[in-house]
């Protein structure tokens, strides 16, 4: 193509834009050449409203689009963008001056050292223990947990709501489903606010105070080479990283993703072999005085992390994703925006679990006055036995469909009387961590994914959870390994 | 030190390759994007990624980390080896005529997004395919 030729092909983009100018009668808010440029580049929004708005002129507008998409080898947009960008550069040239640089800036070395791999992984572990461990599980889950669940709960609210419904209301029925062993406020909302609020606000604001230094981006480029193991791409660190806090809200999250196949993943990974954080805490307290298990029951969770992304994106169909993520200069973060962003998650958080709290609390309340619990119990006992731990551990896996971690905290006190033994610990832990999410997350599924798709993760779920039980079992025994 | 002579200056020649094939810090200019998958060719616009851009490819591994402008982006191999910059590449010093750095940037190829039925490999001009083309029509 000569240079007159390129003017002459570079005008027809011109004459269109003018020409769909011309037929355009309505005014849309925006000038009229922004609406001739997007009917050009087909943007499906505004053309059914200028289809709706002016139906006479969109024949000949459409027209018009054809006729010039014909004249060009590539896209429309993409002609544009490159015209756009070649006045971008223009106007640069004309306006910015660049000095040159004979070092790097300090921030850019270490965000270098971010995404590379040999100090990135270290830099990574850093954050986990520091942010994770020390701040959520030490701080959070430690110190601040003790605070109110001692020293508010138990010492004021607990016993004043004991005495003021046992005074005011007369049925022992009613009685029990307020403040009995599972009652409304001695368990629901205590565990909302004394147990689940801590940990979650710490969680949150670290994980703001992470994402706003950018740092989630440089870690997305770090582990998009596994993510794509699992059909996932790096960008879905961001909804796992945040299932660690709360498996939930970061159902709701996986919405970002881009295909409904990473969304569908991302889901199950969620459900299965992330657990939150008050699981977490849980978790990691039992398992304090067994380093071996700890450790056991972290390889056995990566693992199967691993194995079963692996399998999903094998047998869910759908195209390979691609990864692209913007990588923001390293900025100290703002106080304010940190605030305001934990200030509106916690909100979020308590709008929509406390709900669930109150709602496990009369469920567990009914249960236990139909007898379905018993029942229920009863049935789950046997997949209990068969995985090696005592038939009482079966009541912590029922209420840890509830709460993960209610089920997790119903195994400290069985691990307290010395009920069980190192392996039956890891077994345990291992059970519940991959057992059913709580109900919470449950009714998320069904709400984000639709009901065949989130029965069918729980029934997954729940046979895997069992499954990985019984494995875990027969290699312990198989390897003459006590813990 | 003085300048060494014209005839002893290193031969500069140009070479477009992916932007996969850079070398770390490398910089090249993006001379067209070569997909046939619009998705694709959507999210590397979405990035400034046009021809004519100077890019530096600053990491290849885990993912490949790029910059342009005063932007970076990380793009995995998939879009990474859709985008076919122009490098300068130095060869042992020798005959022939030689370029003074920087000027062969000055060629402003327009191959752009090929058509599927218009694919005729990398090295082809995207002008010499619209000729072709337009006597395919004609006949």
């Amino acid at each position: 193509m000569s240079e007159a030729d390129q003017k002459k092909a570079s005008d027809i983009l011109e004459m269109s834009v003018e020409k769909i100018e011309g037929l355009l009668k309505r005014e849309y808010g925006i000038s009229k050449r922004s609406i001739a440029l997007l009917l050009l580049q087909e943007d499906s929004e505004l053309t059914s409203l200028v289809v709706a708005c002016e139906p006479e002129n969109f024949a000949k507008i459409k027209e018009i689009v054809a006729r010039t998409r014909a004249y060009y080898q590539e896209p429309l947009s993409y002609i544009i963008a490159l015209r756009r960008q070649e006045e971008v550069n223009r106007i640069i040239r004309s306006a910015v001056e660049y000095r040159e640089r004979t070092k790097l800036p300090r921030r850019e070395q270490l965000s270098r050292m971010m995404t590379n791999p040999i100090t990135g992984v270290p830099i990574l572990f850093i954050v986990l223990y520091f942010g994770l461990y020390k701040f959520v599980g030490g701080f959070g889950a430690g110190t601040l947990v003790d605070l109110l669940e001692n020293g508010l709960f138990q010492k004021f609210i607990n016993p004043l709501a004991e005495k003021g419904v046992t005074t005011l209301v007369p049925s022992t029925v009613i009685q029990a489903l307020l403040v009995g062993e599972y009652g409304i406020i001695t368990l629901g909302i205590r565990y909302a606010v004394a147990l689940i609020l801590p940990i979650v606000a710490t969680f949150f604001f670290a994980f703001a105070l992470i994402e706003d230094t950018g740092y989630l981006s440089r870690l997305a480029l770090l582990v998009d080479r596994v993510f794509k193991k699992i059909g996932l791409t790096g960008r879905a660190v961001i909804p796992i990283v945040l299932g660690l806090g709360c498996d939930t809200m970061a159902t709701m999250v996986t919405r970002t993703l881009p295909t409904k196949r990473e969304r569908i993943i991302a889901t199950l990974l969620l459900g299965l072999a992330v657990p939150c954080s008050a699981q977490l805490g849980v978790i990691l307290s039992l398992l304090a005085d067994t380093p071996k298990g700890l450790l056991l029951w972290a390889v056995v969770i990566i693992s199967v992390f691993i194995l079963v992304g692996y399998l999903a994106s094998l047998a869910i169909p759908g195209e390979e994703p691609s990864f692209y993520i913007e990588i923001p200069p390293l900025r100290w973060p703002s106080a304010r925006n940190i605030i305001t962003k934990t200030y509106h998650r916690v909100k979020w958080y308590f709008a929509e679990i406390f709900p669930m709290f109150i709602l496990a609390s009369i469920l567990i309340w009914l249960g236990k006055l139909l007898g379905i619990f018993d029942w229920l119990t009863k049935l789950l006992a046997y997949p209990v036995r068969r995985i090696g731990l005592p038939e009482r551990t079966a009541v912590a896996f029922l209420f840890g469909f509830f709460r993960r971690d209610y089920g997790a905290a119903g195994l400290y006190d069985l691990k307290r009387v010395g009920m069980l033994s190192g392996n039956q610990l890891l077994i345990a832990c291992v059970t519940l961590t991959l057992f059913l999410p709580c109900i919470a997350q449950f009714l998320m599924n069904v709400k984000e994914r639709g009901w065949k798709v989130a029965f069918a993760i729980s029934l997954f779920v729940l046979t895997f959870s069992f499954s990985a039980g019984f494995l875990v079992n027969s290699m312990l025994d198989l390897l003459r390994i006590t813990l | 030190m003085s300048q060494p002579a014209d005839n002893h200056r290193p031969k500069v020649v140009l070479d477009i390759q992916p932007l996969t094939r850079l070398n770390t810090g490398q910089i090249g200019k993006v001379v067209y994007l070569y997909t046939t998958n619009r998705d694709k060719l959507q999210k590397i616009m979405a990035m400034g990624i046009l021809p004519g851009m100077a890019i530096t490819l600053l990491q290849k591994f885990p993912s490949f980390v790029l910059q342009i402008g005063n932007s970076q982006f990380a793009v995995d191999k998939e879009l990474a080896e859709i985008i076919f910059v122009e490098t300068e590449v130095m060869l042992e010093k020798g005959g022939g005529e030689s370029l003074p750095a920087g000027r062969g940037f000055g060629r402003r190829w327009r191959w752009g997004w090929l058509d599927m039925k218009m694919r005729r490999g990398p090295h082809q001009r995207f002008s010499d395919i619209k000729k072709e083309r337009d006597v395919d029509q004609k006949s």
